[in-house]
């Protein structure tokens, strides 16, 4: 009685650890991944919707898996459903161990986090999709279900297994070859030869559906939706549809119990530190941490949480183009942009506003940008080209909603209107659409929404929005037609500092009245204009400070101080930005 | 247990007739989606089943259908009018060059209301099998999921011909069949696996359609009734984008001309009169003898600053199928000058009597284009004009004719103004316009198309369903090597 008591208290420990790490592991330190699957979806609750996933093999279980990742948009609820979901596979493999090899020793348990450990792994890596946690899933419930009588019943495994492959695809193949395992384990040969059958009519089903359907092969073979790159597969795949196997095995293999008590404790403590040392240090060598940041920068703007950006990039220096751009977003949406936007790197003035081209994911923050700056036909335009780039063809409700945002602001209500009937079949955006179905005038009662329909360029002109010069122009229009500073001034000014344009600055810091306080980077604009020879720049209006650290960093310079020092030193100002992109 | 429920059923089907008796009557038409109020339609057309409109909050429909002798032809009870597709086509076929009136009540709020009937008049004029068209979300540059289908007229059932999925290749597009038949057609395919699919009886080329001269590869193809040879486009094409709200973006050429190509030897024939320099040449077509080749042909310019003067004339050049040999003279058709209009996408009737063009204010890529209207060209008399109700205050823009020239079908937007729809207009030959166009049915028109999340494209009538291998295509387009379309000589 001790003994069961102290074998259960060893498990609900082990347990406890696992959940305690996975559910802050996902929660905190990598939500972004989750929160990335939930952008790339669009999972309406309708008929077609789910008539569409009947058609192929694995659309089930895609099905199913959305269904789950549009919950991803709150962080503590991902936590909580990817961690449900990995201690379900361990429970479950946990079984299943003990239903093979007829074993349920502590020694074994620590190894039924193998999977639970490939599982989130799997998670971890861009592209991975979390259909194939549900698929992994189903197919030990399927495997428990079927075996759990004690009885085996043919037919009606190989019924399973027409109907596993079709509801969750390839991953289906744990199901028999655990069936061939349990026969093993049983000894009994007969079923083992049925089993071999069943794995063999499992390999056959993408060469049948092949038949009738036109996907490539390559696809029924790997599946339609484990990664976001159809046909696309990755070592963890593999890795995570052997892992129940290898579980199994060395449930087969290893001793349940050793008759030396205290031996076997130190069995079952040195196989967990193994276990979770080793899942952990697997994981981490999945993770993208870059990545990571991209999608969290990303999450962030899209909740309008300014501070949280800047509280990020004081914690993190950010290394990429997407981090820039959110972080002079976020500088543009305080106003401090112009005063404190070289207190971060800035790779150059594409770092306002990067361009979609280079992927889909940069331009998720990139398309934040230019929205928030009133470009709003290049909104439109980044948003389109996001949601057409996913490779795995998925649409994302956040693009719809986006597009609908600026076909609201524009007034453009008979378009917008078509996606907001498609945003109100969802969960999360139906709240939101169904405001603007019923009232589309409402979007005047919006600050943000209304702030960017008064200050939107009407005038009618044709631009190209990856040229740079035109990207320029449009700010220049916006703030020709609001006069007054606001982030477009903000942006224009950045812009023109950015790519050390001084004749532009110079021209375009004529056009906007920033009153008695004019910010520090624009003051040491005005220094290098005037330091610059460009005509017309009055010394008069030079700013004393801004001025005395010019001629500071020009001694700096002179005495050929180390570029360390100079960076100390003059790191947050125009003047070292300046003389780096000059120097090249 | 039997007669309880007929017993049930008659009780209810009495309480909801006595109900309908008391309803108010209404002066007005029906408030429905699809609007089908005097349409006219083919005698084999698929069930025009449809719901209430979309700001009526409608929870009962029951529609009682008459033909011209006042009798019940057909009903429907539920939340929408739906009919069986066996009755609909006997009640079609024996209905045949007559109408049939649609009585519509509604239940909205609690209360039935009796409608005005209206009446749809079914055409003798049949329709061909089925269209073939191309389905994508609508976007700017980069392309999604993307396929090619069929859909049958005579009921709902759509095919997939070709899916981006299936091929792994980025898009598909152009599928161009010679006047409706499913054995001769072309195809683009581009991406990382690109080339020109021409499929003729079963044989399938791949081509690569760059050459130096031409300078780019074939866009927008039209086939000879001989199926000896195809004419295509070669464009260069940029897209701008507008800063205001209501127009977002313009497609235009840098450089365009007009080729033949010729299948069997895999040349292109060069028409001298159709690649100047300082022309923009496009959409062309041949006429349905053979004899002469339509184009739009508009004057080059400084893009896209100058995107408002390019404006795009019909015009004509003779050919000669036997020898492979252009007239030496352009025939303006209609003037872009004249109109102060943009035409584009000629589209010759098949009896040769019409050209059907799509107008706007510039340009020749004219989906974007709010103002775009169909208009029709009398080839006999030069006559030429909007082409009567298959137009609306949205964008109409790609057509093609049915192959008895007596029907068309046309992408419009004027449902939600963004997601382009097929219609469907009945030609009328004593007026020389068409009648009112109706929305391609749907089996449940209401969530079919609220669901929809593609665009249809480029649609043409095929006469019989097409028989496209999905992996032999794949197979062939994996296979690095293309047909390389060679320079037949320039003439005319």
């Amino acid at each position: 009685m001790k003994y069961k008591k102290s074998v259960l208290s060893c498990q609900i420990l082990t347990i406890t650890l696992f959940v305690a790490v996975a559910g802050w592991f996902w929660t905190f330190l990598s939500h972004g991944t989750l929160y990335f699957l939930e952008t790339t979806q669009f999972f309406p609750f309708t008929f077609t919707h789910f008539k569409e996933s009947l058609g192929y093999p694995g659309g089930l279980g895609q099905y199913i898996s959305e269904f789950f990742v549009q919950f991803f948009i709150f962080a503590a609820v991902a936590g909580l459903i990817v961690t449900i979901f990995l201690v379900l596979i361990q429970a479950l493999t946990w079984k299943a161990m003990k239903e093979i090899s007829g074993k349920d020793g502590i020694i074994l348990y620590p190894i039924s986090f193998i999977p639970a450990f490939c599982g989130w792994a799997y998670l971890c890596v861009f592209g991975n999709m979390f259909t194939a946690i549900v698929a992994l899933s189903a197919a030990l419930v399927a495997f428990i279900a079927t075996t759990g009588s004690g009885r085996r019943n043919i037919p009606k495994e190989i019924i399973v297994c027409i109907l596993l492959y079709w509801a969750i695809g390839p991953i289906a193949v744990v199901y028999p070859l655990l069936l061939v395992m349990e026969s093993i384990g049983k000894g009994t040969w007969k079923l083992v030869l049925a089993s071999i059958g069943e794995v063999i009519l499992m390999g056959l089903m993408p060469f049948i559906w092949k038949l009738f359907i036109h996907y490539p092969l390559r696809q029924l073979i790997l599946g339609v939706d484990y990664f976001n790159e159809p046909g696309k597969c990755n070592y963890l795949l593999f890795l995570l549809a052997a892992s129940p196997l290898v579980a199994a095995i060395l449930a087969m293999i290893l001793p349940g119990t050793v008759r030396n008590g205290k031996v076997q404790w130190l069995s079952f403590a040195c196989i967990v530190v193994v276990v979770f040392a080793g899942g952990w240090f697997f994981m981490t060598r999945n993770c993208s941490p870059l990545n990571e940041r991209v999608y969290e920068y990303y999450k962030l703007c899209y909740d309008r949480d300014w501070d949280g950006v800047i509280r990020k990039a004081n914690k993190l220096t950010p290394v990429s183009i997407s981090e820039n751009a959110a972080i002079n977003l976020a500088l543009a949406k305080q106003g401090k942009l112009l005063d404190e936007m070289f207190n971060y790197p800035q790779p150059g003035f594409n770092a306002l506003f990067p361009d979609y081209a280079q992927g889909y994911v940069i331009s998720l923050t990139a398309g934040e940008a230019v929205y928030h700056a009133g470009l709003l036909n290049t909104a439109r335009h980044y948003a389109f080209e996001e949601y057409e780039s996913y490779p795995n063809y998925h649409v994302g409700a956040k693009h719809m909603k986006r597009l609908a945002e600026i076909d609201l602001i524009n007034g453009n209500y008979r378009i917008a209107r078509r996606y907001l009937k498609d945003l109100s079949h969802t969960l999360f955006y139906r709240k939101w659409a169904l405001r603007f179905l019923k009232d589309p005038d409402s979007v005047a009662e919006v600050p943000e929404y209304a702030m960017l329909r008064q200050c939107r360029d009407t005038s009618d002109y044709l631009y190209n929005d990856s040229s740079d010069d035109d990207k320029r122009l449009i700010l220049r229009r916006l703030v020709e037609k609001n006069g007054k500073r606001s982030i477009y001034s903000d942006y224009l000014m950045a812009y023109d500092l950015l790519s050390c344009d001084f004749y532009s600055f110079k021209q375009d810091y004529q056009l906007i009245d920033f009153g008695e306080k004019v910010p520090e980077y624009v003051k040491e604009g005005l220094v290098i204009c005037c330091k610059n020879m460009l005509d017309g720049t009055p010394s008069s209006i030079l700013d004393k400070d801004a001025l005395d650290t010019y001629n500071n960093f020009q001694i700096a310079l002179l005495e050929r101080k180390p570029s360390g020092w100079l960076k100390k030193n003059f790191g947050n100002t125009l003047y070292y930005y300046f003389a780096s992109k000059v120097q090249g | 247990m039997r007669k309880e429920i007929a017993i049930f059923m008659i009780i209810i089907t009495s309480v909801s007739c006595s109900r309908l008796e008391n309803a108010e009557v209404s002066s007005q038409l029906p408030p429905i989606w699809p609007d089908y109020a005097s349409v006219t339609v083919p005698v084999n057309i698929a069930p025009l089943n449809f719901g209430a409109a979309d700001d009526i909050d409608c929870s009962r429909m029951y529609v009682k259908v008459k033909n011209e002798d006042e009798e019940t032809v057909l009903s429907s009870r539920g939340r929408s009018a739906s009919f069986g597709l066996g009755r609909w086509h006997r009640v079609l076929a024996s209905q045949a060059g007559r109408k049939l009136y649609f009585e519509v009540s509604m239940k909205i709020g609690g209360r039935w209301i009796k409608y005005s009937p209206f009446e749809i008049k079914v055409s003798r004029d049949s329709i061909d099998y089925g269209l073939t068209y191309r389905m994508i979300p609508p976007g700017y540059q980069s392309f999604g999921r993307m396929g090619i289908y069929e859909r049958n007229l005579s009921n709902f059932r759509q095919r997939t011909l070709i899916d981006s999925r299936m091929i792994e290749s980025g898009c598909v597009n152009c599928h161009t069949a010679n006047k409706g038949n499913p054995e001769q057609f072309s195809i683009h395919f581009r991406g990382k696996h690109s080339a020109t699919l021409i499929h003729d009886d079963g044989r399938d080329d791949m081509l690569d359609t760059v050459t130096d001269t031409t300078g780019g590869s074939f866009v927008y193809p039209y086939w000879h009734p001989s199926g000896k040879y195809v004419a295509y486009s070669v464009n260069t094409t940029r897209q701008s984008f507008f800063s205001a709200s209501d127009k977002w973006i313009e497609v235009y050429d840098e450089k365009s001309d007009v080729v033949v190509y010729k299948p069997q030897s895999h040349e292109i024939l060069i028409p001298s009169l159709a690649m100047r320099k300082d022309r923009f040449e496009t959409t062309p077509a041949f006429s349905p003898d053979g004899s002469t080749l339509y184009f739009c042909v508009s004057d080059t310019g400084t893009l896209p600053a100058d995107i408002a003067k390019m404006k795009y004339s019909l015009c004509a050049l003779s050919f000669d199928p036997a020898a492979g040999t252009f007239g030496d003279k352009i025939d303006t058709l209609i003037s872009a000058e004249d109109e102060n209009r943009s035409f584009a996408f000629p589209r010759p009737s098949y009896d040769g009597k019409y050209i059907l063009v799509t107008e706007a204010e510039c340009g020749y890529f004219l989906i974007h284009h709010k103002e775009a209207d169909l208009w029709i060209y009398n080839v006999e008399t030069g006559e030429y004009g909007p082409a009567g109700d298959i137009n609306s205050e949205w964008s109409e823009s790609f057509h093609n004719w049915s192959t008895n020239s007596r029907w068309a079908v046309v992408c419009s937007r004027r449902d939600d103004g963004m997601y382009t729809r097929l219609y469907l207009a009945h030609f009328d030959d004593s007026t020389g316009r068409f009648e009112k166009a109706f929305l391609l049915p749907q089996k449940n028109p209401r969530r079919y198309y609220d669901e929809l999340i593609y665009s249809y494209n480029t649609p043409d009538f095929t006469v019989a369903p097409v028989h496209l291998k999905a992996e032999r295509v794949r197979k062939g387009l994996l296979r690095k090597n293309r047909v390389k379309v060679t320079l037949g000589g320039s003439t005319g």
